[in-house]
This record gives structure tokens, sequence and C-alpha cells, in this order.
């Protein structure tokens, strides 16, 4: 080994001085959590690419479909038209009460529809089953995993990711938008409700609203963002509980990790949507 | 149990397409029932899209289904109008104002007193009337009067506040106000003296007598009368006097003779200075010529 006498020797952090021993902890956390987003990456890369790999064997992945989009998508339909239900009607009844001495009454209409289908319908049908589908989804392959279920399944030649996640992944990204496109029904059928028998605009005014510049491409975007939504969280929710530590305990820091990773990416997607498409909107 | 699930996830996915289909044609085209056609034409810049209403004398009867802008100025106008109505061939189409926020309806308005039998057929071009004046035309003359009224008040502020010219006015208005109570003290002055003599003038009309002025007048006319004569007795008194007159001048009889005889004349000098004389001799030597004896 060759020997350089100005190479700096390797010296324990604890000697430092204290604000160099700050500092370098800081620089040494950054650079450890920014290998680990890059890791992160890395592996989402990776497992996408399992998925892809094992959308070629549909007889695997096909029967549990089904029952996957039972789970995620008939099993769910109370809690979204509740949800959307209570969000239409509210957001009726709060536009009613803004509105100042002079302004149209349709103006409601237009506001209810405008919310609910471009942005809380879909939204808001994501995050409620991100609590409901996705924290089931990766506690039931996390468990799977800790208990060497996944194992077993490649022991037996089964691939795991084909009978496991893309059933989930396609369940989700169908019954998304199929939900979603209930929680718009309901939400502004409830903001109807809510407007003409609660705050007395008349049914003409907030269906003339309803319909003003409507365009077909306004369903699109929303269904589209459901569709994104639905596959944020299959994949990081299946991905969280497939990576699951060992232990109860890594359970549930998975479940928990799922549904914070997935609310995020939600938010993030609605955002990258509005940036993206928000200009075609305009009829 | 998975023939279930089946059945459960086709049910809901049958529904949704269903609200979806259903839901998205009644947003877009008032319903399943599309309506007919009917087209206008307006001019750029009238707020239009899609969705919009149409009304037919303030009735809803359809919507704007398809806005298309021409590069040549105006906009072509596709109106879905409900099966249920007929627009009258007289119907004129603008583009009304609804509201404060630039919203806006195509308003077809039947000619009153027009033809109302006939109507538009389905893909019939409705011609375009005179438009209102939208929400931003009557902003913008607000904003043109709004400019003049600051002109006008900076010019106010000028003129009256800096050059004191509201002074000058409250002064004015001062001295006017003098002079209205002085001319109102006149005016009642003047009443008063009017409205006295009215009285005395009343009273002076109330003590003529009649038969007085009556008579009065008989007296004015005898005295004329008088005149008349008098002065006919003067006029032939100065044709005698200018008789005389002329016979004096002639020279005739004594006086006329006495006028005229320069002879005469100088012996009445004559004469006249020898009574001087005399005279004069008298007062130096009365008694040559006056003896007073008594006794």
């Amino acid at each position: 080994m060759t020997h350089f006498p100005h190479h700096p020797v390797a010296r324990p952090t604890e000697t430092f001085p204290i604000v160099q021993r700050s500092g370098i902890r800081f620089f040494r956390r950054m650079s450890r959590g920014l290998v680990g987003s890059f890791r992160k990456v890395g592996a989402w890369t990776y497992f996408l690419r399992d998925i892809v790999r094992a959308l070629g064997a549909p007889a695997t992945y096909a029967p549990e479909t089904i029952r996957q989009m039972k789970n995620i998508g008939v099993d769910s339909v109370p809690l979204t038209v509740i949800v959307a239900g209570f969000i239409g009607s509210v957001i009726a009844l709060q536009t009613r009460y803004q509105l100042f001495p002079g302004v149209q009454q349709s103006l409601v209409g237009l506001a209810t529809r405008q919310m609910v289908i471009l942005e809380l319908g879909p939204l808001l049908t994501g995050l409620v089953l991100t609590g409901r589908v996705g924290a089931r989804m990766a506690a039931e392959i996390g468990t799977m995993r800790v208990t060497e279920q996944i194992d077993a399944l490649e022991t037996l030649a089964y691939d795991p990711v084909a009978f496991l996640i893309v059933p989930r992944l396609l369940a989700a990204i169908i019954m998304l938008p199929v939900l979603t496109v209930l929680a718009d029904a309901v939400g502004v059928s409830s903001g109807y409700a809510m407007g003409v028998f609660a705050t007395g605009i008349s049914p003409s005014d907030f269906k003339d609203g309803l319909r003003l510049g409507f365009g077909t491409f306004q369903v699109i975007y929303s269904l589209l963002k459901a569709t994104m939504f639905g596959g944020a969280i299959s994949f990081f929710s299946s991905f969280e509980g497939y990576i699951a530590e060992a232990g109860a305990e890594g359970v549930g820091r998975s479940t928990a990790k799922a549904v914070v990773v997935t609310s995020v990416a939600i938010l993030v997607l609605d955002a990258l949507t509005a940036v993206l498409l928000a200009p075609y909107l305009q009829s | 149990m998975k023939r279930r699930d089946e059945v459960s996830v086709g049910i809901l996915i049958t529904i949704a397409v269903a609200v979806l289909l259903v839901g998205v044609l009644w947003l877009a085209r008032g319903g399943l029932s599309s309506g007919y056609p009917l087209y206008t034409r307006f001019a750029w810049g009238q707020n239009l899209k899609q969705g919009q209403p149409v009304l037919l004398a303030g009735v809803n009867i359809g919507y704007v289904d398809e806005v298309d802008l021409r590069p040549e100025g105006y906009l072509d106008v596709l109106l879905r109008i409900n099966d249920r109505y007929k627009v009258p061939k007289s119907s004129k189409a603008t583009v009304r104002a609804v509201g404060f926020f630039g919203d806006v309806a195509v308003a077809l308005t039947p000619k009153l007193g027009g033809d109302l039998s006939g109507a538009y057929a389905p893909g019939d071009t409705v011609p375009a009337g005179t438009a209102e004046a939208s929400v931003q035309e009557i902003m913008t003359q607000a904003d043109s009067i709004g400019a003049a009224l600051g002109a006008i008040t900076h010019a106010l502020q000028v003129q009256m506040v800096d050059a004191g010219g509201l002074r000058d006015l409250r002064q004015t208005i001062a001295s006017t106000s003098a002079l209205a109570a002085q001319l109102q003290n006149i005016a009642a002055e003047q009443n008063a003296h009017v409205t006295q003599t009215l009285k005395a003038y009343e009273r002076v009309a109330n003590s003529i007598d009649s038969s007085v002025v009556d008579s009065t007048v008989r007296n004015l006319r005898a005295s004329s009368q008088s005149v008349s004569e008098a002065a006919v007795k003067l006029n032939t008194s100065a044709g005698q006097l200018s008789d005389i007159l002329g016979k004096l001048n002639a020279g005739q009889g004594t006086a006329g003779k006495l006028l005229t005889d320069t002879l005469l004349y100088r012996n009445m000098r004559n004469t006249m200075a020898t009574m001087d004389s005399l005279l004069a001799d008298i007062k130096k030597h009365p008694s040559r010529y006056i003896n007073v004896r008594i006794f």
C-alpha cells in the first residue's frame, strides 16, 4: 500500500470541534438522504420493471384481478358516496353564501361542477382510498412478506409480482375511475339538492350553471387523474408492503409509510396534472 | 364467491359507465334529446362559449353548442334548440349580458307585431340584430365618464380652491344676498307706496260725483262756445284795426296826417319850442303873465 504523507488520516467525528462536528453530521445525513432517495427511485424502477414483466403472464394475475376489483371498487362505494355527497353539498352551500347580491345564482352550479369534477372528486376519492385500500394493500403484502409467503410463492415458481402486485395495480387503475364517476355524479347531485332545496336556488339556474362552459375534456381530465391516482395507490402501497421488514413493527411501519408516500404522490400528481392539462380545460 | 365478485364488479362498472354517458350527454347537450340546430353569426369579442343559454323572449329554449372562430372577424355559432320550441321567422339574434361578470346569453327576439306564424327550420341561420351595450362597453364608458369627472374635479380644484375662486364665489354670493335683501326692502317700500296710491286713487275715484262731472263738462262746452264767439269778435276787431292802420299809413284823416305830414310835424315842433320858451319865460317871469289880485 502506497503511503501518501499528506493524505488526511481518517479521524473519528467526535474528535472534531463542535461546529465542525455538527457540519459533518449534517452533510452526512443529507448525503444519506440523497443516496436513500436515489436508492428508492431505483427500487421503484426495478419494481416497475418486474410489474411490466409480470404483465406477460395474464393467467397468473387475471383471476385475482376480479377479486381485487371487488375489494377496491365495490367495497369502497359506500365510503366514496358518503364523502362525495358531503363534499358536493358543502361546496354548493359555501358558494351560495359567498355570492353577494347581483351575482347570478347559476354560479353555484358552475362552481359545484368545476370543483367536484375537476378537483375534489378524483382527489378525495384517491385520498380516501389511500387510507382504506392502500393501507390494507401494504398490510396484506407486508404480512405475506414477513411470514415468508412470498418466498413460498417464489419456491413454487409463482411470480409473486404477477400474483400479488399486478392484480391490485390493474384493479386500482380500473376501479378508481369508476369510483370517481360515481363520486362526481353524487357530488354534483348532492350539490344540486343542497342548492335547490336548502338555499333556494332555482333548479333552472343551477342547471344553467352546470352546463355553462362544459366540455367533455373536463370529464376525461377527471378520469385521467383518477387513473393515475389508482396506479399510485396500488404501486406505492404494494411496494412498501413488498419490502416490509420483519416483524409486526415492520408491517406497521410499511403500512404507515405507504399511506404517507401514496398521499404525497397523489398530491404531486394532482399538481402536475393541473400544470400540464389545466390550460386545455378552457372552453 | 368468485362469481359473486364478478357480478358485483360488473354491476358497478355498468352503473359507472351509464352514469358517465348520461351525465356527459346531459351536461353537454342538455339531455339525451339533442334538439335541432340553428346557426347565427356574430362579430368577434362576444365572450361566447359552449353551454351558454339561448333565450327566446327571455325563456331558456336551448344552449350554445359550438362557437367557431372565423379569421374574417366573426364567430359562427351553433345553437341547439329544444325540440319543443319554434323560433319565429322574424327573430333576430343578439348577445345579451347576464349578471356582473361578463357572462352572456344568446337572445332570440321576435319582431313585435311581426309575423309569428312562420318558424326557422333546423339548420337555418338566424340573422344577428343590433347588440346591446356589453358590460365591458358600459364599464369603458363609465371609465371615460370617471376620467372626465376627474379632469373637471381637477380643474375645479385649481380654479375654485387654489386660485381662490371659491372665496370669490362666496363673496359674490354674500354680495348678491345683500343686494337681494336691499331689493327686497325697496320692493316692500314701493309696494307700500303703490298700495297707498291705489288707496288714495280709490278714495278719489269714490268721491267723484258723476252729476258734478256732467255739469263741469257742460260748463266746459259753454266756455268753449263763448271762447269761439270771442274769437270771432276779436277777428272782426282785428280787421277793423287793420283798416284803421291802413288809413293811418295812407295819411287819411287827422290822425293820418299827424303821422305822415312832415310840415305839420315841423310846425308842431316849432310850436312846442315856442311853448317851451314861453314856459321858460313864464317860470322866469311869472309876474308878466300871472297877476293875481285879491281884492
